[in-house]
């Protein structure tokens, strides 16, 4: 499956699966192909985590090497490649700022404030239209999904950061995720 | 689909302090839950949270980022290797335009056209004489020479051949130049023939695609995630049968299949109670893809699975299921 996490490609090309079994087999092209299609959004999720700087950067360089060297233990059935690459570098990313100590959350603010890339206009629209699923979020729900995603925070921390309970985080995480289900169901199409 | 709500709940659950577990590479790779609600699920959501991270603004990687990540997949530890963080000091954020592939695009343009700038044989006459007045002033020397000689050779044939055979020779140029008129006629004809037919091919194909894509994004579609059982003979092997609300219509979307052996074919397989019945051969292509879409799904089908059989199918399945989807979800 055709590609980047804001616009999955199918194509002649090989498909993402193709790559990263490719990569199992210890084939550094698909590696190369791999980068070309998503580091510049991977780049884009360290960013976000670990603000401007040469860390997030790093962050992509190391992940991109996990991804290498455990390629065999990628799942299809688990996550799509985008996601599985995304959870990687976002990983390190985050594993990066808690060693550094605590720091002011980035978030995708502070990527949104990057100068854009050029690039097709068919991709940045797909992205928009995540971010604007995003931001029709009510805000309780789109802080949930926010501090699990860009802080790494487990539903107990998140509840404690809200004031909230668990039960409350649960249900604001379920009627968020289902709300983006039904608006991005074309993004997600791709996905699964 | 009663108990999908707790299902979602705990779905939901698993997801977020999944990706708690942040600081450990193998958190990325745990293993799938064991109840396949929960893990079409949990799949479902951690794409949803997937795309959280695709609603970022991309960045262009420093340059030299690309080339020192994939020295080190080489094994050259030998090799000299910028610091990955100083190529970002240097490159910061700023952004970089895509790599221009316009002149790889020149150079196909120009094996396109090419053939048809290839001299043919002898021009016409006339354009033989237009060609000669806009050429340089050597050139227009050469072939004013050679037009003399060739002038002059017909002036010998008028001699002889007398005013009939003047008619007749210009007649003969005039046929040539009409005969050669018509080929280039023709075969102008021809290249617009085949332009049409692969604009008419395109334009259908992307009608295809725009018809499967409506299909399988209809607001109550079913779709059933096909993944390998516990025993998986092909564990990369993925798909997903989409089921149109009402249930006269679906598509499966099959991938990362090995080719089916000679003699072999795959087959797709409507789960019924205690029984199966036969959904179709699937045709896997080069790539290990395959779509199959077909109408009428059984009202008691449970699921889905694909097999490997005899070529052409077989009346019951034989094989152990290769894929499999019994969970189905509706979106």
């Amino acid at each position: 499956m055709p590609s980047d996490p804001a616009a999955p490609v199918r194509s002649a090309s090989p498909d993402d699966l193709a790559l990263v079994r490719a990569m199992a087999d210890r084939r550094p092209e698909a590696m190369a192909e791999l980068y070309d299609r998503y580091a510049p959004t991977l780049l884009g999720v360290a960013r976000s985590i670990l603000g401007a700087g040469p860390a997030a950067a790093e962050a992509l360089h190391e992940g991109l090497l996990e991804a290498w060297a455990h390629a065999e233990r990628y799942l299809p059935a688990r996550t799509s490649v985008a996601t599985w690459l995304v959870l990687i570098v976002r990983a390190r990313a985050l594993a990066r700022r808690r060693a550094a100590g605590p720091a002011p959350v980035a978030g995708a603010a502070a990527a949104a404030a990057a100068p854009p890339r050029s690039e097709p206009p068919e991709r940045a629209r797909r992205r928009q239209r995540v971010r604007t699923a995003l931001a029709a979020l009510p805000a309780d729900q789109r802080e949930v999904l926010e501090l699990a995603f860009w802080e790494g925070l487990a539903s107990s921390e998140i509840a404690r950061r809200t004031e909230t309970n668990a039960d409350g985080v649960r249900r604001r995480a379920l009627e968020a995720m289902r709300a983006l289900r039904r608006t991005l169901r074309d993004e997600l199409r791709e996905r699964m | 689909m009663s108990g999908v709500t707790d299902s979602e709940s705990l779905a939901v659950e698993h997801v977020l302090d999944e990706l708690a577990r942040a600081a450990s590479p193998d958190d990325t790779a745990v293993a799938p839950p064991e109840d396949e609600v929960a893990e079409v699920l949990e799949r479902l959501y951690l794409e949803v949270l997937g795309l959280v991270g695709a609603a970022v603004e991309p960045l262009e990687p420093p340059a030299g980022a690309r080339a020192a990540l994939l020295a080190r997949l080489g094994g050259d530890e030998t090799q000299e290797v910028e610091p990955v963080g100083e190529t970002i000091r240097e490159a910061a954020s700023e952004p970089v335009p895509e790599r221009d592939s316009g002149g790889a695009q020149d150079v196909v343009a120009q094996r396109t056209v090419a053939p048809a700038l290839e001299p043919e044989a002898a021009p016409p006459a006339a354009l033989r004489r237009a060609a000669s007045a806009a050429a340089p002033p050597k050139r227009a020397a050469r072939q004013s020479r050679r037009r003399g000689l060739g002038l002059f050779a017909a002036l010998l044939a008028l001699l002889a051949l007398g005013a009939g055979g003047a008619a007749a020779y210009f007649y003969s140029e005039l046929e040539s130049a009409a005969a050669r008129l018509r080929r280039l006629e023709r075969e102008r004809g021809e290249a617009v023939d085949r332009g049409r037919a692969e604009a008419a091919a395109l334009a259908t194909r992307l009608a295809e695609l725009e018809r499967r894509h409506e299909f399988v994004t209809a607001p109550g579609v079913t779709v059933f995630a096909l993944r390998p059982p516990g025993q998986a003979l092909q564990p990369l092997a993925r798909g997903a049968l989409w089921l149109a609300p009402d249930r006269q219509r679906w598509l499966v979307d099959l991938r990362g299949l090995a080719p089916a052996p000679p003699g072999r074919d795959y087959q797709l397989w409507f789960l019924l109670e205690g029984a199966s019945r036969p959904a179709g051969v699937v045709p896997v292509a080069q790539g290990g893809g395959a779509i199959l879409e077909s109408s009428g799904f059984p009202a008691t089908a449970t699921g889905v699975a694909l097999t490997l059989e005899r070529a052409g199918g077989t009346a019951l399945a034989s094989g152990p299921p290769i894929l499999l989807g019994t969970s189905p979800v509706r979106l």
